[in-house]
């Protein structure tokens, strides 16, 4: 997509970077900018697709046996325990490839302190 | 449920054949072998991005546990055409880690932030080289550390470190908008090296 002329002026693109870094201290009204400045949301989009890649940059470690644990404890005792968590999807069949993610552009789900579309909070 | 429950995917050898995205519909309904492969796959990965930025072994099991549940209770939520399991599980862990840090002490999280410290704290076991520093893993780390250090360091103060853009001009002693500049800057540096490798095929 590209933007038009006048959308290239938009100064608020400046805090497209900081924003995706989870940096930007204004990012709830920066997000509500973003609905209505497609250059912004464009910005976002790229840089987005940067920044799901630093975690590969970490240092590996492995997760221990006792954290797997515990985590598939408390997820088998909710499965047995009650009806899906939610909803299933409306259903896709499609398979991606599984190792694409590094180049695709990311999302997060809501968290209890935030909200559905973008991660940094403040 | 029941109906998914009574196909033959159940097996374990044939949950891992699924590709992460069919995966997260059985987890979506409940289903906790699903979930198991889910978590196989992405543990490490998760650890590794929590222990990265909280710096400590059992804060960084806690963040990685709350990541994965999360994820289990929220898995409808998912949606494939916004990213991959990978990349949302690791927003899930970034997210956590970060608000765990914001509510830490300045200092711990200047801590956490400084470079090397994983040697310096009691260090996890570190996985085979082999597994987890696939070729991609291991440009974008190059590409990072080939960034201009005012970049790099602007980049890691606020990703791993979680400091806020004001915050880290006032520790740089550097104007805001040269922080965000820089910032900017550095990532599309790391994003022109992300399609020199993407074209050779990531």
């Amino acid at each position: 997509m590209s933007s038009r002329e006048e959308d290239f002026g938009c100064e608020q693109r400046a805090d497209a970077a900081p924003y995706v870094l989870g940096a930007l201290e204004e990012a709830e009204s920066y997000r509500r900018h973003l609905a209505g400045c497609a250059t912004c949301r464009a910005e976002v989009a790229e840089l987005q697709l940067v920044v799901d890649t630093l975690p590969a940059t970490v240092p590996p470690v492995v997760a221990s046996k006792a954290l797997r644990e515990r985590v598939l404890a408390t997820v088998r005792s909710e499965a047995n325990c009650s009806a899906p968590p939610a909803a299933r999807p409306t259903g896709h069949q499609v398979a991606l490839d599984a190792g694409d993610h590094i180049a695709c552009p990311s999302w997060v789900p809501d968290s209890p302190s935030r909200q559905p579309w973008r991660w940094p909070s403040r | 449920m029941a109906r998914l429950r009574h196909q033959a995917v159940h097996s374990k050898d044939m949950l891992r054949k699924l590709a992460d995205e069919e995966l997260m519909q059985l987890v979506a309904g409940g289903d906790a072998d699903g979930f198991e492969v889910v978590l196989e796959r992405h543990a490490d990965a998760a650890f590794s991005l929590a222990y990265r930025i909280c710096g400590r072994r059992s804060v960084a099991e806690d963040v990685a546990q709350e990541a994965f549940l999360a994820l289990w209770r929220s898995a409808a939520r998912y949606d494939r055409a916004r990213g991959s399991v990978r990349t949302w599980t690791l927003g899930i862990v970034h997210n956590r880690a970060i608000d765990v840090l914001r509510r830490a002490s300045v200092h711990d999280r200047r801590r956490a932030s400084d470079e090397g410290l994983e040697e310096s704290l009691e260090a996890p076991e570190r996985t085979d080289a082999q597994a987890m520093s696939n070729t991609a893993a291991g440009e974008v780390r190059v590409a990072l550390d080939e960034l201009p250090s005012e970049q790099k360091r602007v980049i890691e103060l606020a990703y791993f470190g979680g400091f806020t853009h004001t915050e880290i001009a006032s520790m740089l002693d550097t104007p805001i908008g040269t922080i965000k500049g820089r910032m900017r800057l550095g990532l599309e540096r790391l994003r022109g090296h992300l399609k020199d490798w993407q074209a050779v095929g990531a």
